[in-house]
């Protein structure tokens, strides 16, 4: 069984939620129950830490591009912070990265959302 | 064209200024110079006058200034069309040293010409070795080619000699600041700055040398008392040959061959952004060149040359790998031969100068070996490989002597630590090839199985085909889109059947399982589908795999559909 832990913290009343392992058709279920939690809870702005994610496969992505797509509905946004370089291939090469704002560390996405609020 | 890397100032197609390119050509020299000890030790050893010594500097100059522009060509069937500079080179020191105990000077000339007669015909065969020269043989070369420089380079940086067996503090401080000046305009320079910063160390070193008396007024005479123009001598002691010496030489040749092939070898990766795998054509035409050099070196009455590891951890860390340079280098030194006086400059450098020299060029010679040997997955014969051949190749320098009760016409094979990490790195490759199969085959389960299984399957098999990272992960994702597809082509209940063939160029995946082919999409499912699996997990699974392959197609047959992934290695 593919292994996937997903953390949720709040950070300056941001959830963030870090996900280690492999997001595979399997595991990005979890995911998705994950994402769908908080969006039910109304939260408008997401950000996750993948720093720690070594693989993504479409059922992954489909999961992060659907809860997206319902937060950009709600004028809200799903931001992605500290890719490897094998899982930000998957976004480049699909074209996906177009969709998300994609950052370098979880503290440059906090500073963006941040800077957005003010 | 190769795409030249980012950190490369002026790449091996690029034309820098006149100006900069003489002086480059002249920093390239400064390297080179160092070995013009190696003919005062043969002379010295062999009982010769210091001006045959004169004359040998004088003919080596003369012979590896041609060798290094010929080197440089790219068009024609000699050269690598590389930077890759020639000096009469320690692989031949000890071939040289028997020789010239047994006939003089003369029988060292003309068993050099063998030995250039003997690379030129193994250049020719070279193209169809390319099975015994993977990444991590090459690798563990250019490695330890770097490392062999060490026990010259250290000595030299702390003083070091047979008359002060303990650091000297003063050559020690003058080797400190030239190689810190060196590395802090290499490091800290910009442009102009980084591309001299051997040059500017090595003005330095010398200026310190002179402030602190290791650099006598007596030395730096010679520069006042030699002669401005000088015809050399050619062919001065003629030549002579002997079967007994053709082991010795042969041996020395072929080593000098590897040595050339290590080195290429990083020529190769340091201007090509995008390099896989060794390009045997221009490793031939090199050893071509060294060859042409060697039977020149014997024609004018020098010594045997191999290509100058040093030069080459120059360019890398200079960033300046232009092929004009190694015109301009070559063509300096020939002049230099005609020059006594420029020479001397050369000839007089302070030993401490030298020292920290080469182990500025060190540094990036040890660094592409260790990013070529890492350029491929690493399993447990491939450690084996690396690990084995670097052991037993330092065993030379580390332990003095240990292989001096080695038959005598053997010993050139075991006369540095290069030699021997070589020597075990092709063997030891040969063995460890024993019992690899290039096809796998395996089957996965889509309603049991997981991304994990596909990983440890290919994980291992990649590591034991020694095929590149990048390659087996993009296989290892499309397999994985067939296993999120699977659901929805009814597979649930269904085994799907995977067999993997892989050769240096190519790999391969064929999946048969039952059922039809998919369509494969052109574009991404649109983003307002996402949320509806059954709508758009299949597109995107599809879409994402295709984005992986360089190629894929399918046939069915039976009820059974075959799909036929590639990717280029």
């Amino acid at each position: 069984m593919s292994k996937m832990e997903i953390i949720h913290n709040l950070i300056e009343d941001i959830p963030v939620l870090f996900v280690s392992g492999k997001i595979d058709a399997v595991t990005s279920k979890d995911l998705e129950t994950a994402l769908i939690g908080l969006i039910d809870q109304n939260k408008k702005f997401l950000i996750i830490n993948m720093e720690k994610v070594e693989f993504l496969s479409s059922s992954g992505l489909r999961v992060l591009m659907a809860s997206l797509n319902k937060l950009k509905h709600r004028d809200g946004d799903l931001l992605l912070a500290a890719l490897q370089p094998f899982v930000k291939d998957v976004f480049f090469l699909t074209g996906a990265s177009r969709f998300f704002s994609i950052y370098p560390n979880q503290g440059e996405a906090i500073n963006s959302l941040q800077a957005q609020s003010r | 064209m190769p795409r030249k890397p980012t950190n490369l100032i002026y790449g091996v197609d690029d034309e820098p200024p006149l100006t900069t390119t003489l002086l480059l050509g002249f920093q390239h020299i400064f390297i080179l110079s160092i070995a013009f000890i190696f003919p005062v030790v043969i002379v010295t050893e062999i009982g010769g006058s210091p001006e045959d010594a004169q004359n040998l500097i004088c003919m080596a100059m003369l012979a590896t200034g041609l060798s290094t522009a010929l080197q440089a060509f790219n068009k024609g069937p000699v050269g690598s069309g590389y930077l890759c500079p020639l000096v009469n080179g320690p692989a031949f020191v000890p071939a040289s040293l028997l020789a010239g105990k047994a006939g003089g000077l003369a029988l060292i000339f003309g068993m050099t010409i063998v030995a250039g007669i003997f690379e030129a015909l193994f250049s020719q065969v070279v193209g169809r070795m390319r099975k015994f020269f993977p990444p991590e043989v090459t690798g563990t070369v250019v490695l330890m080619v770097g490392v062999e420089v060490i026990p010259i380079a250290v000595p030299k940086f702390f003083g070091v000699d047979g008359a002060h067996p303990g650091v000297a503090a003063l050559p020690f401080l003058v080797a400190l600041i030239t190689l810190a000046v060196t590395a802090g305009f290499n490091v800290w320079g910009k442009g102009k700055m980084r591309l001299y910063s051997l040059l500017i160390g090595m003005v330095a070193g010398y200026a310190v040398s002179f402030a602190t008396g290791i650099l006598t007024i007596d030395k730096a005479r010679l520069i006042i008392d030699s002669a401005f123009f000088q015809l050399p001598e050619i062919g001065k002691f003629g030549m002579s040959f002997s079967a007994v010496m053709l082991v010795p030489f042969l041996v020395a040749a072929f080593s000098s061959a590897l040595k050339t092939m290590g080195d290429l070898t990083t020529c190769q990766k340091i201007n090509d952004a995008d390099w896989r795998r060794i390009e045997m054509r221009s490793i031939g035409r090199g050893m071509l060149a060294c060859a042409a050099g060697n039977i020149t070196s014997g024609l004018l009455g020098a010594l045997g040359q191999s290509v100058s590891s040093s030069n080459i951890g120059l360019s890398i860390a200079t960033g300046a790998t232009s092929r004009r340079i190694g015109y301009a280098a070559g063509g300096i030194l020939m002049l230099l031969a005609f020059f006594p006086k420029l020479a001397a400059i050369f000839v007089i450098m302070p030993t401490p100068v030298m020292g920290a020299s080469l182990v500025f060029a060190v540094c990036f010679m040890i660094m592409a070996g260790i990013q070529i040997i890492m350029s491929r997955m690493i399993d447990s014969r491939k450690t084996f490989v690396v690990g084995l051949s670097i052991i037993f190749g330092l065993s030379f320098d580390i332990v003095p002597g240990l292989y001096a009760g080695v038959d005598p016409m053997l010993q050139p094979l075991l006369s540095s630590s290069l030699a021997l990490a070589t020597i075990c790195a092709v063997v030891l490759n040969v063995f460890f090839r024993m019992g690899i199969s290039q096809k796998m085959e395996f089957e996965i389960d889509p309603a049991v199985d997981t991304s994990d299984r596909i990983f440890q399957i290919m994980e291992k098999q990649g590591g034991t085909w020694g095929a590149r990272r990048e390659v087996i992960f993009n296989a290892i994702a499309a397999m994985n889109e067939l296993l999120d597809a699977s659901p929805f082509l009814g597979l649930l209940e269904k085994k799907i059947a995977l067999s993997v063939q892989f050769d240096e160029f190519n790999l391969d995946v064929r999946a048969v399982y039952e059922g039809m082919p998919f369509d494969i999409p052109t574009a991404m499912p649109c983003i307002d589908s996402m949320h509806d699996a059954e709508a758009s997990a299949l597109a995107l699974s599809a879409f994402t795999m295709s984005r992986y392959v360089d190629r894929m197609s399918f046939s069915t047959k039976d009820g059974k559909t075959e799909l036929l992934m590639h990717f280029e290695h």
